[in-house]
């Protein structure tokens, strides 16, 4: 983006964020700045508000995530601003949510703001020894996370009338059909591994008896950390209503797993003893089977993205090879 | 003339993008651009030279797969893969896909009728297969 362009969107976020700060004055948005390493599909860039209030200047630092061209997933802004936003002061880690526009009006693309967060999502750790008790004590603080998640009385939130209401008896074939409707639609090819993986699922769902708020991309990367503890989790787009194993599985897929700092049966005693839950290990199963289909899919659709000429990220377009890599696990996995 | 080949080709250019322009770009989108098709090409010299075969060992497996299961299931058995020339690469693309469309369709007759034991222990074997012969030519660093 060059200079006039980055000027440009600064003085459209100031006068959105001035019309969202009615009693506010002299409000101005200062050091807008690219981030660039965070995500696919969103640019996101940090700067800070700032306004009078009286004598005394105020100031908050800011993130804001702008939906970008097309990529690896089709989601709506405003499910995962308003969960976030019912999320903040229920001791989840998340960053305060501000405000957020789901049109293309103030900024030409959805977007949405929240204050800054401390912290790092840097993915070095995962390289570090497996007694490095840095490495250790995030991951046992993801356990806690999820606990605190998963528990969370959501009704009594409102996030029903934010996230669409599933019943338990119909939790994990809601997540099952939602993902294949997306795979009718993404594939370039009939890929009749990928039919059958879908039939497994629709015939094998474990029995759930709890709703919870599903991240939906709970794992490391998408976190950040100091200190040794996690300051917040990021990128809910993929959140929903729906069964809490599925993010314990999604955790400890290979690509982002702490697995070497916290064994996968430790990290799920800690979530079952602060939860009160169990997760047996055919329950557990369902959901990694379940999880190496649906990132399959979101592989898919970011091919599918790039063959459409949507997107031109070069990530983008190979992705649909790394479906033989996930099916492989699948088949080796399924009882 | 056969020399250079394709793969040589591309192999060549993916090493001349890594080693003579790749240290030029400071970190950043273009970079990662660049990153990801030098990836992107590397595969492409590797499966450019596979991709025949593997197409012709796919139709051939799920062609006689599909004629030992479709008589357990009550459907005709598909003819088998016999062809009249040397095949072009589309030729094998257009008879993979036609494949997988049959592939799919003995599945969900399977399925409804709740099949043999027999033939579903051949589909499964086979797609196990299928995924073993694609990871010969899909070798992607996202995994």
């Amino acid at each position: 983006m060059s200079v006039a362009e980055t000027r440009s969107l600064r003085d459209d976020l100031e006068s959105f964020v001035a019309a969202q700060m009615p009693g506010a004055h002299d409000v101005e948005v200062v050091d807008l700045v690219p981030i660039s390493s965070v995500g696919n599909a969103r640019q996101a860039w940090g700067f800070a508000v700032q306004w009078r209030d009286g004598d005394k200047v105020e100031r908050v630092s800011c993130v804001m995530l702008v939906k970008a061209e097309a990529g690896q997933l089709e989601t709506q802004v405003a499910p995962e601003f308003g969960t976030v936003r019912a999320l903040w002061g229920t001791g989840v880690p998340v960053a305060r949510a501000l405000w957020m526009d789901p049109t293309d009006g103030a900024l030409g693309n959805p977007f949405f703001i929240t204050e800054r967060v401390a912290g790092t999502a840097d993915m070095s750790l995962l390289r570090r020894a497996a007694d490095d008790p840095e490495a250790r004590t995030i991951a046992l603080d993801l356990a806690d996370a999820a606990a605190r998640l998963h528990r969370v009385d959501w009704r009594a939130m409102g996030v029903g009338d934010i996230l669409p209401a599933v019943t338990t008896d119909k939790a994990v074939l809601a997540q099952v059909a939602y993902w294949e409707e997306i795979f009718e639609r993404q594939r370039l090819e009939p890929l009749p591994v990928l039919v059958f993986a879908f039939d497994w699922l629709r015939d094998h769902p474990p029995a759930t008896d709890r709703v919870s708020i599903v991240h939906g991309d709970l794992r490391f990367g998408n976190l950040l950390y100091d200190d040794g503890h996690i300051t917040a989790l990021l990128d809910w787009e993929m959140v929903h209503l729906g069964d809490p194993v599925e993010d314990l599985a999604w955790a400890y897929r290979s690509l982002w797993s702490l697995e070497k700092f916290l064994p996968v049966d430790d990290f799920l005693s800690r979530y079952c003893e602060l939860t009160g839950f169990t997760v047996t290990a055919d329950h557990f199963l369902y959901w990694r089977l379940f999880n190496e289909v649906k990132h399959s899919i979101i592989s898919l659709t970011a091919s599918r993205s790039f063959d459409d000429g949507r997107t031109r990220n070069i990530r983008h377009a190979d992705r649909a090879t790394t479906v033989t890599t996930y099916l492989s696990r699948f088949m080796e996995w399924l009882p | 003339m056969i020399n250079p080949t394709i793969s040589q080709l591309l192999g060549g250019v993916a090493a001349s993008l890594d080693e003579t322009v790749l240290p030029e770009l400071a970190p950043g989108f273009p970079r990662n651009q660049l990153v990801a098709a030098i990836s992107l090409i590397r595969r492409a010299a590797a499966a450019d030279e596979r991709i025949g075969i593997y197409l012709w060992e796919d139709n051939r497996d799920i062609t006689e797969v599909l004629r030992e299961v479709a008589p357990l299931v009550g459907l005709d058995r598909p003819p088998p893969d016999v062809d009249a020339g040397y095949p072009t690469l589309d030729d094998l693309r257009r008879r993979n896909l036609a494949l997988q469309h049959q592939l799919i369709a003995i599945h969900d007759t399977l399925r409804e009728d709740r099949g043999s034991a027999r033939a579903q222990a051949a589909l499964r074997a086979l797609f196990e297969r299928m995924l073993a012969r694609e990871s010969q030519i899909n070798t992607s660093t996202w995994v």
